[in-house]
């Protein structure tokens, strides 16, 4: 099981509670056997996708086929450690006005997982620490 | 292990009808602490607060136009009239992308949004 976990809260709403993140066994032991394509991939598939929902087309929208095949295709970018499949995966499945906006405080944290309370009440009033 | 690669699989007898296997599987347990129990082409489950859910996949559909079904189950269920308050859930989905999907579990009793012991995602499509 994954020794990390991401906690992170939504920047236009700080007063919901903070989300936690739990990545998948079998895509870690993928990410590091090298098995991923550079994260560009899939922001490029993102960026499209939220283009047809921003223009109404979403019930019909599919991919640019040369786009999405990259998603196996595209060169692999080499082994990662755990930490930094936890970096690549704050990146891939985390909305980015979470991490690549700066805010007056850290809106995203990777944590040992041990570190997430189990009790659902205690966590609906956690913050993030500086 | 050994990978089979092909771009279609029908039915060799009966009218060689086209057959759609599952691209994304996904169970967890959305009590106490997430755990993942077991998943295919799943990168992260998100928590997303009580009985809120994101199932995010590692590959991308190619289309919007997929199939998913969701359901929930508690702990101690061996049949209708086992379910009580904390068991008897309902499951729902909401507005899913190609690389996503959110899945509410609401308690059967009072409509609200509980944690679950038991979450199932399922997802069909072309590609």
């Amino acid at each position: 099981m994954s020794t990390y976990r991401v906690v992170y809260e939504e920047p236009d709403h700080p007063e919901q509670p903070a989300m936690v993140l739990v990545p998948s066994d079998n895509w870690l032991a993928d990410a590091m056997a090298g098995k991923l394509p550079p994260i560009s991939v899939y922001w490029e598939l993102q960026d499209d996708e939220q283009k047809a929902i921003d223009e109404g087309r979403h019930s019909t929208f599919k991919h640019d086929p040369s786009k999405w095949e990259k998603q196996f295709t595209a060169p692999r970018i080499g082994k990662l450690t755990e930490e930094e499949a936890m970096e690549y995966l704050v990146m891939k499945d985390i909305p980015r006005r979470v991490w690549a906006v700066e805010y007056n405080r850290p809106m995203f944290k990777i944590v040992k997982t041990e570190q997430v309370p189990s009790n659902r009440q205690f966590r609906n009033a956690w913050e993030m620490a500086q | 292990m050994s990978t089979l690669k092909v771009n279609n699989i029908e039915e060799a007898t009966s009218g060689g009808g086209k057959i759609f296997l599952s691209r994304v599987w996904c169970n967890w347990k959305g009590t106490g602490t997430l755990t993942i129990r077991g998943d295919g082409n799943v990168s992260t489950v998100t928590d997303m607060g009580e009985g809120r859910y994101t199932v995010n996949y590692s590959n991308s559909f190619s289309s919007s136009s997929t199939y998913t079904a969701v359901s929930t189950a508690g702990a101690n269920i061996t049949d209708y009239a086992s379910q009580d308050d904390t068991d008897d859930h309902n499951s729902f989905q909401g507005n899913k992308t190609t690389s996503n999907v959110p899945v509410f579990s609401v308690d059967h009793d009072d409509g609200t949004q509980d944690d679950a012991f038991n979450m199932d995602l399922i997802c069909v499509g072309d590609e």
